[in-house]
């Protein structure tokens, strides 16, 4: 009721002109965020002798093989072989890097999900000899810069034969799930009254069933919201493909191969860099993000809002 | 809390069994993450730590080790040493400077501008309106273009020659704009860049937006006030929280910004020098003598410096208003 009345009020404050010019601002702001999309899916479709000399904002006609390309090049090949397990599904090429990518994804999201979740439940919910030991640990290394740990793990990784593997990309995450993560639900599960895990004790629940069924359906919207920018970044990722991955083709991820080879006139020979198809993958690895944030974006919005909460 | 009655015996001795048994099952969920920072991060900066105060060769093969030539060696200060003697000693103290000055030029003026206006797009977003939604996920869509794709594509949109910016330019017959060929542009080039951005931000305070009470715009509307003295009595105040967030995280994240400037390297050279892309050569460019432990040296000047920052923001953080403990 109230509701209907703000609308009513609303309504007649704004006059016509003021609505024109609001909707004016709105979609000119609108043209001018939509301009690197623009030339993104331009340059994608633009033709090979346009894309090497001269650009122009509209190309001479449309060339659709950078995006077939992706689907051609490389492919699957089912190789039999003697022992155990006797099938196997050999991926090159475009597939391979977006299997890679997906792998990568799942894996880390899914760590970070259950690994920060478990740690905030402990600590915000338990109470045990040693918590605000931990808590302080976990709070020092939010702010601690990213840059002093890159070069010993490096260093780390390589004596563990990790370099040209996929493992330093999602292993740690399983390790507690990224500081800033669990300070995060922490947040969100403070909002939980106490009441409702001492009732389910009440009832004879241990420590781990009350996590699993009380507090874990609480604060889907928070992990919603992790995995959704988890999928983000790692989807994205450069550095940490480059870094660790670089020499070994079979485990490169997508934004990687972009960068490296998806230029190139055939698959890895040659090395001049086509720009059209670089951006053809740019806009189809951009789709799929896209649906996600237009899905999720007031799952977004509410679990952003949980870090202007005091801790 | 070792004391605690709980964990004593009628005698009042210690009672090990009681203790375990009361926290070993909660231990058990902070292993991992326990484990996470001793592996993930402790190693790593007493690693780190070794490195920048000995000379490291990675380089030494093994069977030179075998003959007891090692790694590490000649334990001291020379790193440090080295950061802070000038070039012309042989030292690289002017390139250290100037690239931190470049880092604190672009992070300063970008965190200004950045705050200032997508604070502005996000008040004008929030409002409720036939489609603000369509409008919010177009204003975000900058964001969503891949990392390596998006700076690839600014480059090629920001070219002096035929890029498509220059072509704009061209066409409203006004002269073609050097862009990152010339140093005294490569700041406002980075900061029009990061407008594209805004989304990103304007999200995040359209999340704080949407939280303040209606109830404090509903009374002041009953007193009469203006739209501009509730943005800047009851928005903007109700937002700090926020403002602080995104203050501290922009300032750590550009003082280590390197993944949006080092594919610039080969266009703007030195003015998109930043410190960590600065590390980034020393370490794994291999043109320096020692570059893996100068590298770590380095990031641990960089680190007392974040720290010292961090430390005085969160000093003179009264103006922050957090919400009601939740």
């Amino acid at each position: 009721m109230q509701e209907i009345t703000k609308k009513q009020r609303n309504y007649y404050r704004e006059p016509t002109w003021f609505k024109t010019i609001k909707y004016t601002l709105l979609v000119l702001f609108s043209l001018f965020f939509l301009f690197p999309i623009y030339a993104l899916v331009i340059n994608s479709v633009m033709p090979y002798e346009q894309i090497q000399g001269m650009r122009s904002l509209w190309p001479e006609y449309f060339e659709f093989s950078t995006y077939t390309k992706v689907f051609t090049d490389g492919g699957f090949k089912i190789v039999f072989s003697g022992t155990f397990p006797f099938v196997k599904i050999v991926l090159s090429g475009y597939i391979r890097y977006l299997f890679n990518t997906i792998l990568v994804c799942i894996l880390n999201i899914s760590g970070v999900c259950i690994a920060s979740s478990l740690t905030a439940y402990a600590i915000s919910k338990l109470d045990f000899w040693g918590k605000n030991f931990v808590f302080a640990c976990i709070m020092g290394m939010v702010l601690l810069p990213s840059t002093i740990l890159s070069i010993p793990l490096y260093i780390i990784y390589s004596k563990l034969g990790w370099v040209g593997t996929l493992y330093p990309l999602w292993v740690p995450m399983w390790f507690g799930g990224g500081t800033m993560n669990i300070f995060l639900v922490r947040q969100f599960m403070k909002g939980i009254p106490k009441s409702y895990s001492e009732a389910a004790s009440l009832d004879g629940a241990n420590s781990f069933q009350v996590f699993v069924r009380i507090i874990l359906p609480l604060v889907k919207p928070i992990l919603i919201y992790l995995a959704v920018t988890g999928f983000f970044g790692n989807w994205n990722d450069f550095s940490g493909p480059l870094m660790y991955v670089r020499d070994e083709e079979k485990n490169w991820t997508l934004s990687l191969a972009l960068y490296m080879i998806f230029g190139t006139d055939s698959l890895g020979t040659g090395t001049e860099k086509y720009m059209n198809n670089q951006m053809a993958v740019g806009v189809m690895m951009m789709i799929p993000c896209v649906i996600l944030f237009a899905f999720f974006q007031k799952t977004i919005m509410e679990g952003i809002s949980v870090i202007g909460v005091k801790g | 809390m070792l004391t605690h009655k709980r964990y004593r015996r009628a005698d009042g001795s210690f009672d090990i069994k009681a203790f375990l048994k009361k926290n070993a099952g909660c231990w058990l969920y902070v292993m991992p993450v326990i484990l996470g920072i001793l592996l993930f991060t402790i190693v790593p900066m007493v690693t780190s730590i070794t490195f920048a105060f000995h000379d490291y060769d990675p380089t030494v093969p093994p069977w030179m080790q075998a003959r007891g030539v090692k790694q590490l060696s000649n334990p001291g200060l020379q790193n440090f040493k080295k950061i802070f003697t000038l070039n012309e000693d042989g030292g690289m103290f002017n390139t250290v400077l100037y690239s931190l000055y470049v880092t604190f030029r672009y992070t300063v003026v970008s965190l200004a501008f950045n705050i200032l206006g997508s604070y502005c797009i996000a008040l004008f977003l929030n409002q409720k309106t036939k489609g603000i939604q369509v409008f919010r996920i177009i204003y975000y869509l900058p964001n969503l273009i891949p990392g390596v794709a998006g700076t690839l594509l600014w480059k090629d949109i920001t070219a002096v020659d035929g890029g498509y910016l220059n072509i704009i330019l061209e066409t409203f017959g006004l002269n073609p704009y050097p862009f990152y060929s010339s140093a005294s542009t490569v700041l406002p080039t980075m900061l029009f860049i990061g407008v594209f951005g805004w989304g990103g931000s304007c999200i995040m305070w359209l999340a704080q937006m949407q939280n303040v009470p209606k109830e404090m715009y509903e009374s002041a509307e009953l007193d009469g006030a203006t739209y501009f003295q509730k943005t800047f009595r009851i928005t903007i105040p109700m937002t700090t929280a926020m403002l602080f967030y995104v203050v501290v995280t922009s300032i750590i994240g550009g003082l280590q910004a390197f993944g949006n400037v080092y594919p610039l390297l080969d266009v703007a050279g030195r003015e998109v020098q930043f410190i960590v892309v600065l590390i980034y050569q020393y370490a794994y460019d291999f043109k320096v003598d020692n570059g893996m432990s100068l590298a770590c040296a380095l990031s641990w000047v960089l680190f007392v410096i974040i720290a010292i920052l961090t430390a005085f923001i969160f000093k003179t953080s009264k103006w922050v208003y957090y919400g009601e403990e939740m």
